[in-house]
């Protein structure tokens, strides 16, 4: 038999029974609280409120780190403290000076 | 009534109203239920949990497509998570229970081997995805055209007939082995 043979006398089966379920089916929806009916928001599958979950968090831990360099203080004494650290950069050999043997610049500076 | 009568008087409070709808598709819910698991017993706990599940889901119900392709898609989708429930697609009951229909006029040895056969296609429609199990089961047992199945699945023509092609492919390969 093909498969669309094998499928066609699938389909003509019938179930050999008559099927009653109504009253065991009314016993349990009767027992459900009415409300439930007045419901509108259905409900999404746990894979897309998952998907939701994640996405927000992403969204949350990016927008952080975007704002984090602008949350910083850039006050002026700090920027002056941190020139002051390097030291008076005026003394600071100029870029002529390493053009002209830049092996002797490096080798006799004191690093 | 129609269907939709009856709907909206279960869901303004008239429960009892629920019946009718019960009886109208208990029949046929057990005919498309017993085409995908095949074992009497389940047959009915599904048929019964399908019409549970749908008093549950009638609030979200919008008329956009038939009651019927809304019944059928529940139907679908609960033999599938009771099959997978149960681990297992066809009991040895199944054998017992398959109708004589078409089989006066073969043989016993014949008979056997399309049972066989038709046990194995149930248990490889079980093994595909649910999408491509809804759009074959609503296309090949009932009758329903691609555009039909676009509106239950809420989705393209092309991808029902892309999902149908794969379904077949996909029960060919299994069938096969």
């Amino acid at each position: 038999m093909t498969l669309d043979e094998q499928l066609e006398q699938l389909a003509a089966m019938e179930y050999p029974h008559r099927v009653d379920v109504r009253d065991a089916v009314m016993q349990q929806v009767e027992s459900l609280p009415i409300r439930h009916l007045h419901t509108a928001a259905p409900s999404r599958p746990l894979w897309q409120r998952m998907s939701a979950a994640v996405a927000a968090v992403a969204t949350l831990l990016l927008g952080v780190g975007i704002a984090m360099p602008y949350l910083r203080s850039y006050d002026d004494e700090g920027i002056a403290g941190t020139m002051a650290q390097l030291g008076d950069y005026s003394s600071w050999n100029t870029v002529e000076d390493i053009a002209t043997d830049p092996y002797d610049y490096f080798y006799d500076q004191d690093i | 009534m129609e269907d939709r009568q009856i709907v909206e008087a279960v869901l303004k409070g008239d429960t009892r109203r629920y019946a009718d709808i019960v009886e109208r598709y208990q029949q046929h819910v057990a005919n498309l239920t017993y085409k995908l698991c095949g074992n009497r017993l389940d047959v009915e706990e599904v048929t019964q949990q399908v019409f549970v599940e749908l008093y549950m889901a009638l609030p979200r119900f919008r008329f956009d497509s038939k009651l019927s392709s809304f019944i059928y898609r529940i139907t679908v989708n609960t033999v599938c998570k009771m099959m997978n429930k149960a681990k297992r697609f066809i009991s040895a009951d199944a054998m017992e229970n398959l109708p004589e229909q078409r089989s006066e006029d073969l043989n016993a040895q014949q008979r056997i081997i399309r049972d066989e056969q038709l046990q194995q296609l149930r248990t490889a429609i079980g093994h595909l995805n649910d999408e491509q199990r809804t759009a074959l089961v609503l296309y090949t047992f009932e009758d329903f055209s691609y555009q039909q199945i676009a509106d239950v699945m809420q989705c393209s023509l092309s991808k029902v007939e892309s999902l149908i092609f794969r379904a077949k492919k996909n029960l060919a390969k299994e069938v096969k082995q």
